[in-house]
């Protein structure tokens, strides 16, 4: 008698369930990963911009710096990947001693929801 | 051959593994990425801190030199800071930091250590006392005489009269190289005043040679019988703190507070080796530094009331100027001296000459600092030799003039994110 050749169909039905059920659990991991690494990008993208807001506002002169900074809308691209995130950054500035100013930039943006991060320093007329 | 048996399960199972170990591989490496992220925004509010705590300090130090308290943590949201000084703005000797560091005599040692969570970020600052200056290169209530090439950088105001036989070389500090007098300027028959374009001569008297001023050059701006508030004589009563006009006048109890200086009393010559220490040191009969002696270190010589400090040896040298300040005191006791100041071999400093009388330069001559000579009507700056006064910042803290001394500049020597 011959040997039956190829795979029975309860073997294919049976490695197809598995397949597929193994792959529904292992896809859930996907947006996880990828919101992690989204959001790890658009953070640092932030940072890097209030960074850099700072440094603009300690660079003025001392009574140039105001209370109630302009706010600016940044697009900003992460690393050149395609696709942008708009970012809002505002300084603020008050005086709580005399000669002595607090500078806090904030920058917030949106995606699936609100994020916001926010640099305070302080600033001492020479 | 018999056919194997659970190859599509094999299959199946290695087909899984593969896209669980893509999957997990992924989720990893956007958590480590995302993790990465809040840690960079942890450190930079941390560093911002640190550096903001940094700046405090600075405030606090040019509000108040002496500070030393330090600053607790604030800003508990977006990041604390602490902040630590080793202040020696005032020392004469090495301070060391908690870390073992050593802070040089007229410096302070600021360590801000920012927090954010688990984040650190410590900034230390090495910043420099600049002490403060007067409001005049070379003031003198009484008449100023230029007996040889001379430079000014800074204003020069006498009450009496000037008079010049020399060249007189006027250059402007802090915005102010004016030459103003309350009596007369009388330039002799080598005698002019070079001024900067930007400056003014001005005096209350009379200007000789008159128009069209041909000895003063570099500036259009030559005023006689000049009636401003500039050619006022100077106040020189009390302690008066408002105003230019004001010539300095210590505060004795300060300059020679108890326990803060060397009295040298019956001590009337020095003939060998003397080393200042940072410290103030005291000569109440007066004081001769014979030419075999020689001045080191840093600090301040005080000369009694009434008498006369004579330097016969050389102090600094044009590459090294002697930070020392020299008063020559009236009033301690209440009464009026005459204290004078003699230089008589190449003198090189970096502080104050001020003599209640008389300050004569007999050889060559450098101050950067201020010179004074305070006595109202009687007081005279003499110099035969040549004669460079800069107006500049104390290299020394001198204490009892604070009132007539601009505020310290404070300025940072070196800054590290440690």
């Amino acid at each position: 008698m011959r040997a039956p050749r190829g795979l029975s169909l309860a073997e294919l039905l049976v490695g197809l369930a598995l397949f597929s059920g193994a792959l529904l659990v292992v896809m859930a991991i996907f947006p996880t990963a990828f919101g992690a690494a989204r959001q790890g990008r658009e953070l640092q993208s932030a940072v890097r911009l209030a960074e850099r807001e700072v440094e603009r506002m300690r660079g003025l002169e001392f009574d140039a710096l105001a209370g109630g900074m302009a706010t600016t809308v940044v697009p900003w691209t992460h690393d050149g990947r395609a696709g942008s995130t708009v970012y809002t950054v505002q300084g603020a500035v008050s005086e709580p001693l005399l000669d002595l100013k607090r500078v806090e930039v904030t920058v917030s943006w949106t995606d699936q929801e609100s994020h916001l991060v926010r640099l305070v320093t302080r600033v001492a007329r020479e | 051959m018999r056919r194997p048996r659970g190859l599509s399960l094999a299959l199946t199972l290695l087909a899984l593994g593969v896209i669980v170990v893509l999957g997990l591989g992924l989720a990893t490496l956007g958590l480590q990425q995302l993790s990465r992220s809040r840690s960079l925004y942890a450190d930079r509010q941390a560093l911002y801190a640190a550096e903001g705590g940094v700046e405090a300090a600075l405030r606090e130090l040019r509000h108040d030199p002496s500070w030393t308290a330090g600053l607790p943590a604030e800003g508990p949201e977006e990041g604390s800071c602490t902040v630590e000084i080793t202040n020696n703005f005032r020392g004469s000797t090495d301070l060391t930091t908690p870390e073992g560091g050593a802070v040089p005599p007229g410096t302070a040692w600021v360590l801000a250590a920012g927090r954010s969570g688990a984040a650190s970020r410590d900034v230390g600052v090495l910043v420099k006392a600049g002490h403060g200056h007067f409001a005049h290169a070379l003031g003198s209530a009484g008449t100023v005489s230029v007996a040889a090439t001379t430079t000014v950088t800074g204003p020069l105001k006498a009450d009496g009269a000037i008079t010049s036989t020399a060249t007189l070389t006027m250059l402007p500090r802090f915005g102010d190289g004016r030459v103003l007098g309350s009596g007369n300027l009388t330039l002799g028959a080598n005698g002019k005043i070079v001024m900067d374009p930007t400056q003014a001569v001005r005096v209350r008297g009379d200007l000789s040679p008159g128009p069209p001023y041909t000895r003063v050059t570099g500036t259009a701006e030559v005023y006689e019988a000049d009636a401003t508030e500039a050619t006022d004589p100077f106040v020189a009563d009390g302690r008066i703190t408002n105003g230019a006009q004001v010539l300095p006048n210590p505060d004795v109890a300060l300059l020679l507070a108890p326990g803060t200086y060397v009295d040298h009393s019956g001590q009337t010559a020095v003939t060998g080796a003397f080393d200042l220490d940072g410290k103030v040191h005291y000569f109440p009969d007066g004081i001769l530094f014979a030419a075999s002696s020689s001045l080191s270190g840093r600090g301040t010589i005080v000369v009694g009331n009434g008498h006369t400090g004579d330097f016969r040896c050389a102090l600094g040298s044009n590459t090294n100027r002697l930070a020392v300040n020299i008063v020559a005191l009236d009033g301690i006791d209440g009464t009026t001296g005459g204290s004078r100041l003699v230089f008589r071999a190449g003198t090189f400093l970096a502080g104050l000459v001020y003599s209640h009388e008389d300050v004569t330069v007999e050889a060559a001559f450098r101050v950067d600092g201020s010179l004074y000579a305070y006595r109202s009507g009687a007081a005279q700056v003499s110099a035969s030799d040549l004669c460079e006064v800069r107006q500049d910042d104390l290299a020394v803290y001198l204490p009892g003039f604070d009132d007539f001394l601009s505020p310290p500049t404070i300025s940072v020597r070196s800054w590290r994110t440690l």
